[in-house]
Parts: structure tokens; C-alpha cells; sequence
């Protein structure tokens, strides 16, 4: 089997049981999707045991936006504001762990772009914390010694307020 | 059929194995780190695990340095304390985090050589988010004998003892090196070096050196084979070759009187441009020219005594023209500190030029009788850096440093030309020397 049609609907199964029929122009922007229909493996649902429901229908409504194709150069410029638009308004997520899931989705699917724009919404949730809240953020232990993390401290205090 | 993919995929980050049948669960988990044990739960999960992805992320090289390389030098630095595990590889990839092509690290602030004690440097932190106001050092200890900066390049300070050895030094890291002896060396007759460190470029600098050898010689050393290799090319005796600056991979010298000579680092050849800016005969004499570099463009501030107001050029990086990018009028700064305006004209010193990410963040640092300020000149907004006629009984002439101990009338056009940019810009940097 070979992608042919543009209408071709594939079907994606979530880590907690949920399937989503997506256009396979619109999913081929996952390269890891991608590569599975290549190599003729996307005849049944394609079984995604990392992602839950909740975050593949994120994915899903970034990749749909994202393939969208202007008509025209005009209208190509009103398109690219309008996507940059929607970039930010996408990464404004209520719940923290939503941030970290897309990032690890856009990794797992192999999609440069969304990989590209959670991580920048990560690193600015991040740029101006503490190291105790980066911690705590990310769930790490801090395996210094007292004297240990002194040492480092005073070897770049500089950087510290 | 159409392929929707919007950026080319060459760059991806692979997830370590695809199996067609996707048969290994957690195929992106890189075990490289020692996962950490502490996993309260502090939010109901509503969506997936909350503490499983954090950890994957917190714990996986790849994703790591995609976040890591949109981090300023600063934060990196701090992260240096979250755990062994980031301390280690923030140290041990130090570049590679940090080459970030559209985003170069703006200077947190300026290191002044002290007037008071030799070799002693009074930093003063820049009005710009994120900046830093602790100095990094006073004094550079790292090797024998008093060490001086002679030149700050993109990170990366170019530094020389009394005993004349000559050293690379990045202040974030704290790590030296020392260069070789060039081919040609004579204790006597070193006349200048000039550090030239891009990291969007390369993460390997270069030095050229030029000294006298019958003629103005000149070697280059690269680091990356840790050679010195002598050049085909001599140096007229009219170039001013102790202030060369870098910029757009080439190192650039003022020339008496009107001429812009630089080499490109690339082809090893010298080359001159003239520079006809401004107009004479609206903007009067130049009293004083300042090049600097800022986000790679090569810019010449230019003063002249008709207006109060620089007139700030830019190269074009194919060397063909001159544009005027600003003009930067000095009326605000006049109204704010009269002060400014003597018999003799305005009394003042540029001492840098820097351009902002976002345009309107763009700033000249003047000095001016015992002031140092910071004025964006686009929004018109000047924030006062430093008031040194407190600091010191000694300093209240003008200077904060030896090179600006002047008396109103030694500001002259001649003087001008050396106290110009007599600061070092403190960039952050994790670059490896």
C-alpha cells in the first residue's frame, strides 16, 4: 500500500484506548507516522503507547492547523500571522504537565516544528527560576552534598541575585 | 500527492529506535541519566502522568539540549546546581547548547579598568532584563603576574600578563588557555593581537597578531589546530592596530585618515574601503569616530560638530556601502545633563554601542563627567549606570579609569580616539578554550 489519495484517512489509537481518524496529508507531518506508512504499516490503527487521548488531541489540532495551505501570496502572508497566532495561543496551556506531555509527544511523533515550539514554551517557563522550583518542576533530586552544592554555587556566584 | 511537512526533517531529533510496529514502549526514554526517586505527586493527573513526563524530559539528553538551547548562558549557569547530572552535562556540552544563530547573547555589562589599583576591574552591570550585577571577578588571578584585558570578543576575553604571555579566558567558565609563542617572536617587538570568536560560526577562535619583522607582519592562530601561521599580508604604518574589532568573520582597523582596512579570516587577505561618511559640508568637521561591533554588523558611530546628535553607519557585509542605520540625537541626554555642554563642546565619550534583539532596545553607553549612562535611543529612555564622583575624592574630574582622568581641555579630537570604547563587554559564554 502506498499513500495515494489526499483523502485517505488514518486512524491513530491513544494510550488509553481512543482512536482518531486524521487525514494521512495532515498526520504525515509526523515523521515517525510517517515512516510506518512507508514502511506499509498503517493498514490497522496505529497504536501510540505514549500518548494519551487528551494529548494526541492537541497534536491533532496543531498538525490540522499546521496544513493548512494558503491560496495564494497574499493570502500566504495573513496565513503566516494568523499561524503565528495560533503557535502562541497553542503552548498557553492550563495544566503544567500538558506542556511536558506535548514535548514529549512532538518527540515520540517526530514533529520538528511542535517539537521546536514546546520546548521554546518550555525554556521560557523556566528561564527565570530558582534552581530549587527547577527542581521541584521537574521532579529531581538534588543529589549534591550540602558542601558540594556550595562549592558550585560560590564557583558561579556571580550568577546567582 | 502533497506533502504537508513544514520544516524539513533533517534535523529532527529521531526518537533512539522506530520500530515499525512500535513494539519497544518508551522508546524515547534515554537511560543515560539515574532517574530520580522522588516522585511526589502533587496535582491529580488529570491528563497523563505528570511526574513521568517531567522525568523523561528532565532526563533525557536529546530533549534536554532542545530546551537547554533556548536558555540564555546565565540560566545554564545556574542549572549547574539543579543536580549532578545537569551540572555534568551542561559543563561537559557547554557550546554545543549555546549556538543559537538569530539570538546572540547581548553583554550584561561592561568591565572597566580601575584607575586606582592596576589591573583592577570595576564592573558595572547594563540596564537590560535578565542582567547580572554581581562582577564575575575584580581582579584576573588565573595565571602569574598582573593580568590586563586587551580585548572582549563575543564571550571571550583576549588577555596579557607582564610578562607578556597572552591569553584566551572565558569568565563564565573560568578556564584559560595560554597561546604559543608566534613564529616570529621577539619579546620586543609584539605590537598588538586582536581575538576573533564567533560560536554561531565556530566554536574554535582565532588571534592575529601583528609585529614588526622589518615590515607590519602578521601571523594568525587558530585554535582549533593550535598553530600560528604567518600571512602573505603586511600592515601600512597608518592603521591604528591596537583597536581591531571583529565582526561578520573578519577583523577590522580604523586607518588614518579615512579608511576602514580588515581581513577576512576566511581567504587570509587584506582588504580597504574607503569611508566617506558623513557629508562635510553639512555636518562639519568629524570630531570623533567609534567602531563597534553589535549582532554581527559592523558599525561606525560617528560624531561631527554641527549637530548634537551621532550619526551611527553600517557596512554592508559584502563591503560595497556605507548606510546610516540612526541617527542619535543627544538633546534628551543634554536636557537630562546639561552638564554636557561646555565652551569646548559636548563633553562626552562613547564607550559601546549595542544593538537589542528587539530594535527599540538598541543603546549607546556614553560616558560623561563622572557619569556613565545608558541611553536607548529609540524610546529615548536613558537609565544612569553609574554616578563616579561618590565612588572615589580622586574622581572627580571625568574618569573612572586611567584613559578618562582628562581635564575638559584634553578632550581633544586626538585624545578621543583612545578612550573611545576603552570598556569590555561581559557576554556569558560556555565556549571551551
Amino acid at each position: 500500500m502506498s499513500s495515494s489519495s489526499s483523502s485517505k484517512m488514518i486512524e491513530l489509537r491513544s494510550s488509553d484506548g481512543e482512536t482518531f481518524h486524521v487525514e494521512e496529508t495532515v498526520v504525515l507531518q509526523s515523521e515517525t507516522i510517517k515512516q510506518m506508512i512507508d514502511d506499509d504499516c498503517a493498514n490497522a490503527a496505529i497504536p501510540l503507547p505514549n500518548v494519551t487521548s487528551m494529548t494526541l488531541a492537541k497534536v491533532i489540532e496543531y498538525i490540522k492547523k499546521h496544513a493548512e495551505k494558503p491560496k495564494d501570496d497574499d493570502d500566504k502572508k495573513v496565513a503566516e500571522e494568523d499561524l503565528k497566532k495560533f503557535d502562541a495561543e497553542f503552548v498557553k496551556v492550563d495544566q503544567e504537565s500538558m506542556l511536558f506531555d506535548l514535548v514529549r509527544a512532538a518527540n515520540y511523533l517526530n514533529i520538528k516544528s511542535l517539537l521546536d515550539l514546546t520546548c521554546q514554551a518550555v525554556a521560557d517557563s523556566i528561564k527565570d527560576l530558582s534552581v530549587e522550583e527547577v527542581r521541584k518542576k521537574f521532579n529531581i533530586q538534588n543529589d549534591f552534598t550540602p558542601e558540594e552544592e556550595a562549592k558550585v554555587r560560590k564557583e558561579n556566584a556571580w550568577a546567582f541575585d | 500527492m502533497e506533502h504537508v511537512v513544514e520544516h524539513p526533517p533533517e534535523n529532527a531529533i529521531l526518537p533512539e529506535t522506530i520500530t515499525t510496529t512500535l513494539a519497544t514502549k518508551n522508546n524515547e526514554i534515554k537511560v543515560t541519566f539515574i532517574q530520580s526517586t522522588n516522585k511526589k505527586e502533587e496535582k491529580p493527573k488529570l491528563t497523563s502522568n505528570h511526574s513521568s513526563s517531567a522525568d523523561i524530559i528532565a532526563s533525557s539528553q536529546d530533549l534536554l539540549t532542545e530546551i537547554f538551547l533556548r536558555l540564555p548562558v546565565i540560566t545554564l549557569v545556574r542549572f549547574t546546581c539543579v543536580s549532578k547530572q545537569w551540572n555534568t552535562f551542561i559543563k561537559s556540552h557547554g557550546i554545543m547548547l549555546t549556538r543559537n544563530l538569530n539570538n546572540p547573547e547581548p553583554p550584561l555589562g561592561l568591565f572597566f579598568e580601575g584607575w586606582d589599583v592596576r589591573y583592577k576591574y570595576r564592573y558595572v552591570p547594563l540596564d537590560i532584563g535578565n542582567s547580572v550585577s554581581k562582577p564575575p571577578f575584580k581582579t584576573l588571578s588565573f595565571d602569574v603576574g598582573a593580568i590586563k584585558i586587551l580585548q572582549s570578543c563575543n564571550g571571550l576575553l583576549l588577555c596579557v600578563n607582564d610578562f607578556q604571555k597572552y591569553y584566551v579566558y572565558n569568565p563564565t567558565t573560568n578556564q584559560y588557555t595560554m597561546l604559543p609563542q608566534h613564529n616570529y617572536y621577539n619579546l620586543h617587538s609584539i605590537i598588538c593581537m586582536t581575538l576573533a570568536f564567533d560560536s554561531s560560526r565556530s566554536c574554535h577562535y582565532k588571534v592575529v597578531c601583528i609585529y614588526m619583522h622589518g615590515v607590519m607582519k602578521m601571523e594568525v592562530y587558530s585554535s582549533e589546530s593550535r598553530k600560528w601561521k604567518v600571512l602573505n599580508e603586511s600592515m601600512d604604518d597608518l592603521v591604528d592596530v591596537d583597536r581591531g574589532v571583529y565582526g561578520h568573520n573578519a577583523i577590522h582597523w580604523m586607518s588614518f585618515p579615512n579608511r576602514l582596512v580588515y581581513l577576512k579570516l576566511d581567504e587570509e587577505i587584506l582588504h580597504d574601503i574607503d569611508i566617506d561618511t558623513p557629508d562635510t559640508t553639512i555636518y562639519g568637521t568629524i570630531l570623533d569616530e567609534f567602531l563597534a561591533e553589535s549582532r554581527d554588523g559592523m558599525l561606525l558611530v560617528v560624531r561631527c560638530s554641527t549637530f548634537r546628535r551621532l550619526n551611527v553607519y553600517e557596512i554592508k557585509k559584502n563591503y560595497y556601502d556605507w548606510c546610516i542605520k540612526y541617527y542619535v540625537d543627544l538633546e534628551e541626554v543634554i536636557r537630562v545633563y546639561p552638564r554636557l555642554v561646555t565652551r569646548l563642546g559636548l563633553h562626552f565619550v562613547v564607550q559601546s554601542f549595542v544593538l537589542g534583539e528587539r530594535e527599540e532596545d538598541s543603546f549607546i553607553v556614553l560616558e560623561l563627567p563622572g557619569l556613565l549612562i545608558q541611553y536607548k535611543f529609540l524610546l529615548n529612555s536613558i537609565s544612569q549606570l553609574r554616578d563616579f564622583t561618590n565612588d572615589s575624592r580622586r574622581c572627580t574630574h571625568g574618569g573612572f579609569f586611567p584613559k578618562t582622568m582628562f581635564q575638559l581641555s584634553d578632550f581633544t579630537p586626538e585624545n578621543r580616539r583612545f578612550i573611545n570604547g576603552s570598556c569590555f563587554h561581559f557576554i556569558p559564554s560556555l565556549a571551551a578554550v
